[in-house]
């Protein structure tokens, strides 16, 4: 990956990794983009419109969205709806909402109704394909 | 840098913790400064990776090997912890939710400008998250101490309430 940067084979833009949060959760949700004074007056800025708000600077960040994402959680139903595992929730819940095509490699596949709804972290609606991980066994039979 | 110097600038650094602070640790010597809370003081690390409520050394020892610092055995997550995911952990820091972050830095000014996410000419480190507490530094309940290294770098925003720790050239 360092590499292919350097070469000039892909295109990378480095990002602050709170914009870059808040940049997928408005591709998610159907935002633009947001104002943030986080990268005023830095190289962050470069290329960005500067709007001043009851006399505080921000830029404008734009959403972003993907083609497909590769999201990883503890546990799936058969609806998709998943559980992450403490911190390793990070970006996949925010990501899965703000991709066309989301695949899910699991930890454990069990039936639906075997999650409370009150646990559910990301609703099956975000997911189109449960993947799940080399080695672990489904709870009851069937492909995902 | 000798451990010794190390030792007495993250101790000193600790001293600034007061019981109740929300503390966000930055990578490398930022952690080690969770070892030395005071005695009665107790104080509530919150994690970028989407979490508050982590043990201090354990944290020390998450912090310290960076590939897997995501990955958080279930022993080092105290009785109140919490968990979410990245947006909304960086609304926390964005938001002005966290009394006082400890960077390091590549650079500080006098003005308290500081300099800590690329090396021009040298291969990217990337900006991680220290951006966004830096600017919440303007809203002045959220101080920083910034460790320095001695070289030229793009800034990553100006911190009025910062207060620097500066330590010699590293080499």
């Amino acid at each position: 990956m360092g590499t292919a940067m350097h070469d000039g084979s892909i295109e990378v833009e480095l990002v602050p990794q709170g914009t870059l949060a808040e940049r997928i959760r408005c591709g998610g949700a159907g935002l633009g983009g947001f104002l943030t004074p986080t990268g005023v007056g830095t190289l962050v800025e470069d290329g960005k419109e500067r709007k001043s708000i009851a006399g505080k600077d921000y830029i404008l960040e734009l959403a972003v969205k993907a083609d497909a994402a590769l999201i990883k959680a503890k546990t799936a139903d058969r609806a998709g709806n998943l559980v992450f595992s403490k911190s390793a929730r990070n970006f996949n819940p925010v990501m899965a909402t703000a991709a066309d095509y989301v695949f899910a490699e699991v930890e454990e596949l069990v039936e639906v109704g075997a999650i409370d709804p009150d646990a559910v972290m990301l609703p099956g609606i975000f997911v189109d394909a449960v993947v799940l991980a080399p080695g672990k066994q489904a709870d009851a039979g069937g492909d995902a | 840098m000798s451990a010794e110097i190390r030792e007495k600038i993250v101790s000193r650094i600790a001293r600034e913790f007061k019981d109740g602070m929300v503390v966000n640790l930055g990578i490398g010597m930022p952690t080690l400064a969770a070892n030395h809370v005071p005695p009665g003081v107790e104080i509530i690390l919150q994690s970028e990776n989407g979490f508050v409520g982590m043990g201090a050394q354990s944290r020390s020892r998450a912090r310290g090997s960076r590939p897997d610092k995501r990955r958080q055995p279930a022993g080092d997550v105290l009785p109140g912890a919490a968990f979410f995911d990245s947006a909304f952990s960086f609304g926390i820091i964005r938001g002005g939710h966290l009394d006082i972050t400890v960077l390091g830095a590549l650079e500080v000014d006098a003005r308290g400008n500081i300099a800590n996410y690329i090396i021009p000419r040298e291969d990217g480190r990337g900006h991680g998250r220290c951006h966004g507490p830096v600017r919440r530094g303007e809203k002045g309940n959220h101080r920083q101490h910034p460790l320095r290294q001695a070289r030229p770098a793009p800034r990553s925003g100006s911190a009025a309430p910062c207060r620097s720790l500066p330590w010699a050239r590293r080499t």
